[in-house]
């Protein structure tokens, strides 16, 4: 995995973005999909405002 | 009429810079930066930000009046700063809220195309109660890529607060030696080994720090200059991520330095209301002369507070990281005290000059312009547990312009024989009279009164 990757040391670290943001995608996949049967429970849960992030916690 | 030349500290960014005219800060805009300017202004994006008080508004000036430089497309003329303090002289709490201040700026600019070319903590600064992004140069036109200043905001902002976090050490002393960041394989083995047990940190620092090695560059070199597409989802992702990193992360909430200090003194007899009534009273005298006051070794704030009824501007300075965390998180919600600056701050050793050439970031006595200073129960701290002598102590009020409001501490007291209990007395000079005699060099004194029964005594001086 390594081997494709680079890293410019000066900017931006660009090739581990790429894997922070696929291993993010599916983290934010899972989480949206808990909310969304979450939703179905608590039904005065305001959907609209429905966003994965205000739920990531600490683990 | 010429070109303008630039503040020593505004050098690296080819968009434009920082100059003094007449003691007024003003930021040129090149022509090399103007698509990226008119978007920030057309797009809404200044105004929502300006809006929200997250960015320092400025108003746009004639070019023309300034200068005959073919690259000046704007001149600006951004609210000035009261003050400027840098990131090695702040709290943890100003840091973090530095960091999510620029993280929640990156996300607001996704909405309108644009992204932070760069991130780190010298874009922000404190400004009348709280952390405002002052950089206007650092948006720019975003093209679907990764976040050019990943690296850099993971190093400047993440790096310190994990390790303050985790080893309840202060930001302050880790961003004066690292005032690029601390670099990701440092930060990595500084953090204990169950720190990865947390998606975010593990990717933003474990695994970019791995990666980041000499051998993966090497054969990486090829992938270099390739165009990657990073969709506006994955990019939102990545600064929630970081945000969703930060924001658990606490300083240190163990009892400070000083915590106790004020309750135990307002049980000694009537000290401190009568130490408060006499400063009050000085203040009042002489506040038509005075523009901007610093409390040097404030403590949690008090008498800076009292100086801020009278003095427009108060710098509220102590060594103790957390008083002043405190005193930065009282201030923030405290609508009504924007005069006070919170500043961290040994007084027996100043923050130097630094950066390029040692011109970047002058040093806080460079920057300490101010009329009056209150040293309240300090000089037997510099005197005995610093080893200061008179002169060094004298040269480091004689920074006020004018007045200097200064409270001697006598041998006798409680505080100075505990101080000697745990060193050899070889202070034969710490005495009233060789301390008058010392700092009637630089100053007149115009007003002394015993407080109350307490053996300590305030004096009024103004410099000669």
């Amino acid at each position: 995995m390594n081997l494709l990757l680079y890293i410019d040391p000066g900017t931006g670290s660009y090739l581990i973005q790429i894997l922070v943001g696929a291993v993010l995608g599916v983290l934010y996949f899972f989480k949206n999909i808990k909310l969304y049967i979450k939703s179905f429970f608590v039904k005065d849960k305001n959907k609209s405002n429905s966003d994965p992030v205000e739920e990531t916690k600490e683990e | 009429m010429q070109t303008l030349s630039n503040l020593s500290s505004s050098f690296r960014d080819p968009s434009g810079f920082v100059f003094k005219k007449d003691n007024i800060y003003y930021r040129q805009v090149n022509q090399s930066y103007q698509a990226h300017y008119d978007h920030l202004m057309q797009s809404g994006l200044y105004q929502r930000l300006v809006k929200e008080g997250k960015i320092l508004p400025h108003e746009e000036l004639s070019v023309a009046d300034f200068t005959s430089d073919v690259q000046a497309y704007k001149i600006l003329k951004p609210a000035q700063l009261s003050f400027i303090s840098y990131p090695y002289e702040w709290s943890f709490q100003m840091l973090k809220d530095a960091a999510i201040l620029t993280l929640e700026i990156a996300r607001i600019a996704l909405e309108f195309g644009m992204i932070l070319k760069d991130a780190t903590p010298f874009n922000v600064s404190f400004h009348e109660g709280k952390m405002v992004f002052i950089d206007t140069l650092s948006f720019e036109k975003w093209n679907q890529e990764p976040w050019i200043a990943y690296r850099q905001f993971c190093e400047t902002f993440a790096a310190p607060l994990l390790i303050a976090h985790y080893h309840k050490i202060p930001v302050d002393k880790l961003l004066l030696s690292w005032k690029e960041g601390v670099p990701l394989s440092y930060t990595s083995s500084m953090l204990p080994w169950f720190s990865k047990w947390n998606i975010h940190r593990y990717l933003h620092i474990f695994v970019h720090a791995k990666m980041a090695q000499q051998k993966t560059r090497q054969l990486n070199q090829a992938a270099t200059n390739k165009t990657v597409n990073y969709p506006l989802t994955k990019m939102q992702q990545l600064l929630d991520s970081l945000k969703s990193m930060l924001l658990p992360l606490r300083g240190k909430d163990s009892v400070a330095v000083w915590n106790e200090y004020y309750e135990e003194a307002l049980n000694r007899d009537d000290y401190v209301s009568t130490k408060e009534k006499l400063i009050q009273e000085w203040t009042a005298q002489i506040k038509d002369e005075v523009q901007i006051g610093a409390d040097l070794g404030t403590n949690d704030g008090w008498f800076a507070k009292v100086m801020a009824k009278y003095i427009p501007l108060v710098i509220a300075a102590d060594f103790d990281t957390n008083c002043i965390d405190r005193l930065y998180q009282q201030l923030k919600q405290d609508k009504t005290s924007k005069t006070i600056h919170p500043l961290v701050l040994d007084l027996s050793q100043p923050s130097p000059a630094v950066g390029v050439n040692n011109e970047e970031r002058p040093s806080f006595l460079e920057r300490l312009k101010v009329d009056l200073i209150y040293s309240l129960a300090v000089i037997h701290h510099l005197a005995i547990g610093k080893n200061m002598n008179w002169h060094q102590i004298a040269n480091l009020y004689a920074q006020t312009q004018k007045y200097l409001l200064i409270e001697f501490v006598p041998k006798e007291d409680e505080k100075v024989q505990f101080l000697l209990t745990q060193k050899k007395d070889i202070y034969p000079h710490y005495t009233e009279v060789d301390f008058l005699a010392v700092f009637s060099k630089y100053f007149e004194v115009q007003k002394e009164q015993n407080i109350a029964q307490s053996g300590r005594k305030l004096f009024l001086m103004k410099r000669k």
